[in-house]
């Protein structure tokens, strides 16, 4: 994954755990809001259900104390407590319209109450009617009593559901909030270790990222130095073979010159014999002097850069064997051209191939008299392969090996003239071209030289 | 040295083989009696211009013809021909580099520097004669510069 994926990706991940953490806040603070109205409704029950008792408690305590007194002080709140009581009754009755439990109890309590109310009237107004007519109704106080027993009783019953309710709805209200806390503090978590795991996974990637670079940086700055070792290298080799080219022909000029001098201004101070060991001493430097030509074709060969171009190279070819007929002092062998496919290559270096080739065909068929060079081509799987035959004295294939190696010669100088230098060229060349080149012989029967470059385009 | 018209040949070679073999073949000419030798570039410019400073603006001795080496010890061949070239007194006289060096860059270097003749020298006795005596032949005896 790109690092810009994972940003991105630890980005939305982070934002979705953020937005859940959200959502899940607000369903529990709505449910927060409802269980807190539960509870509201639940202590607005208990308190009316403790209003309802105390004002009982008090219009009978009043309405007793009356009865004993005949003090009217004591019936200053009794119209208030009564007509509250049948309020708190009614309240009870609609709050508890959700609960089926308390509804029935507060059913219940509804007939005991007003049943309690009439009593209490009795006892007042029994007063009223006269003092005796009081303690009878005292007398019979044991039914006030009874009933004040089972309203309480009730009342407790009431109470009781109430507060159960209400521990229910307290637990309820706190596993929402822990249940929220929980919600709020995995959402976090999440959206940390999202973040961490990104974060992570980012820092490793621009980590990757640097040590590559650094990688990169390192191969460049020693491809920069191989570079300029090989520059260097290069620069040497071309001053060496300036100073050969140069340096090395000075004295060898002087040893054909100054035999030549001798030969010209002593002639007859020196016998015939004198005169041929001068002479080998000066064919001997034309000699030294070719062997200095080749070598440094060779080299420039092998530095020159290429410059890769169509060619044309059955035109290449035959050019390159009139240069070779040129420079030839026998006769020329016949040749045949057959139709070569067009090469990419560079064209220089190609014809000192074809020049080479060409003369070392006519040079080793020269000696036979129905010497004959073929020159063909064609492409081969994608590969231009093309083919240098001559019917001259061939080679054992034992020393194939050896074909193209500097100055290496599988031949008598004083047979086939030569530095042993240009089938090294030809295959430097050939392999500086990308292509390969080979050789097939038999002593007496020919050579066939085979090399191979790319088609052009 | 006298005047600057004394001064014929003015030869810049380093070897003395190499300045012998030359003279040989200047001498068949009949062209060896008005050679001035050189055996370096400080040499050569010296000979030219009377001093080596490229700021002197002095006389100068006016060869009709300078038979110039390449590699030479101190100032090489090319620096001589540039300071030739680049002097308006001087840039007519031809000058014909005689050296050893088969390198393109030489050849391409030399040209664009004006010389007038590249002649590489033949190793073979015989053609470097040929050479050497067929250079002085055309430059001195054939060819016409415009006259200072």
């Amino acid at each position: 994954m790109t690092t810009e994926r994972k940003v991105l990706l630890g980005f939305l991940a982070g934002l979705t755990a953020m937005f859940a953490v959200g959502v899940a806040a607000v369903f529990s603070g709505r449910e927060l809001l409802r269980n807190s109205a539960l509870l509201d409704h639940t202590y607005e029950v208990l308190r009316t259900i403790e209003d309802f008792h105390l004002r009982m408690l008090e219009l009978e305590s009043m309405s007793r104390g009356f009865a004993l007194t005949g003090r009217e002080a004591y019936l200053e709140h009794n119209d208030d407590n009564h007509a509250g009581i049948l309020e708190d009754l009614q309240l009870l009755a609609r709050l508890t319209l959700d609960d089926p439990g308390q509804q029935k109890r507060v059913a219940r309590l509804d007939p005991l109450t007003r049943r309690k109310l009439d009593f209490m009237d009795r006892i007042v107004s029994s007063r009223q009617d006269g003092v005796a007519a009081a303690a009878e109704a005292l007398s019979t106080s044991d039914e006030g009593r009874e009933l004040m027993v089972e309203m309480r009783a009730l009342i407790g019953e009431i109470e009781g559901a109430e507060r159960a309710l209400l521990v229910e709805r307290n637990e309820a209200a706190n596993r929402g909030g822990t249940r929220t806390l929980a919600a709020v503090i995995a959402g976090w978590i999440i959206a940390i270790v999202f973040a961490g795991v990104s974060g992570i996974s980012i820092q490793r990637d621009l980590r990757l990222r640097r040590q590559v670079q650094a990688a990169l940086e390192q191969a460049n700055a020693k491809l920069e130095l191989a570079n300029s070792q090989l520059d260097a290298s290069n620069k040497q080799l071309e001053s060496f073979s300036y100073s050969v080219s140069h340096d090395l022909r000075i004295p060898l000029r002087a040893i054909d010159g100054y035999s030549r001098m001798l030969l010209e201004d002593y002639a007859n101070a020196l016998d015939d014999e004198g005169q041929r060991l001068l002479n080998v001493v000066r064919n001997s430097t034309v000699e030294m002097g070719k062997l200095i030509d080749d070598l440094l074709a060779f080299s420039r060969a092998g530095r020159q850069p290429l410059t890769l171009e169509h060619i044309d190279m059955e035109a290449l070819m035959r050019d390159a064997w009139e240069d070779v007929c040129g420079a030839l002092h026998s006769q020329a062998p016949r040749i045949e051209f057959h139709a070569l496919p067009p090469a990419r290559g560079d064209r220089a270096t190609l014809h000192q191939v074809a020049v080479n080739l060409l003369s070392n065909a006519a040079k080793f068929s020269g000696k036979k008299a129905d010497a004959r060079i073929e020159v063909g081509g064609r492409r081969d799987n994608g590969v231009n392969i093309y083919c240098v035959r001559d019917n001259g004295c061939g080679f054992d294939m034992k020393y194939v090996g050896r074909l193209f190696g500097v100055f290496q010669r599988l031949h008598l100088k004083e047979e086939y003239e030569g530095s042993g230098v240009g089938l090294a060229l030809v295959r430097n060349v050939i392999q500086r071209h990308g292509g390969r080149i080979w050789a097939e012989g038999e002593v007496g029967k020919g050579a066939a030289f085979f090399f191979t470059l790319t088609p052009a385009e | 040295m006298n005047e600057a018209r004394e001064v014929e040949i003015l030869l810049v070679e380093d070897s003395p083989t190499d300045a012998e073999l030359a003279l040989r073949a200047l001498r068949k000419q009949n062209l060896a009696n008005k050679v001035t030798l050189a055996r370096d570039g400080v040499e050569a410019v010296t000979a030219i211009f009377g001093t080596d400073d490229p700021d002197d603006r002095g006389s100068v001795r006016l060869p009709r013809l300078i038979l110039l080496d390449l590699n030479l010890p101190r100032m090489n061949g090319l620096e001589v021909l540039q300071r030739v070239k680049s002097d308006p007194r001087t840039r007519h006289v031809p000058v014909v580099v005689l050296t050893s060096s088969q390198e393109e860059r030489d050849v391409i270097e030399s040209y664009e520097l004006g010389v007038n003749s590249y002649i590489i020298k033949p190793v073979d006795f015989d053609k470097f004669m040929d050479a050497v005596g067929g250079l002085g032949f055309y430059w001195l005896l054939l060819n016409r510069v415009p006259r200072a």
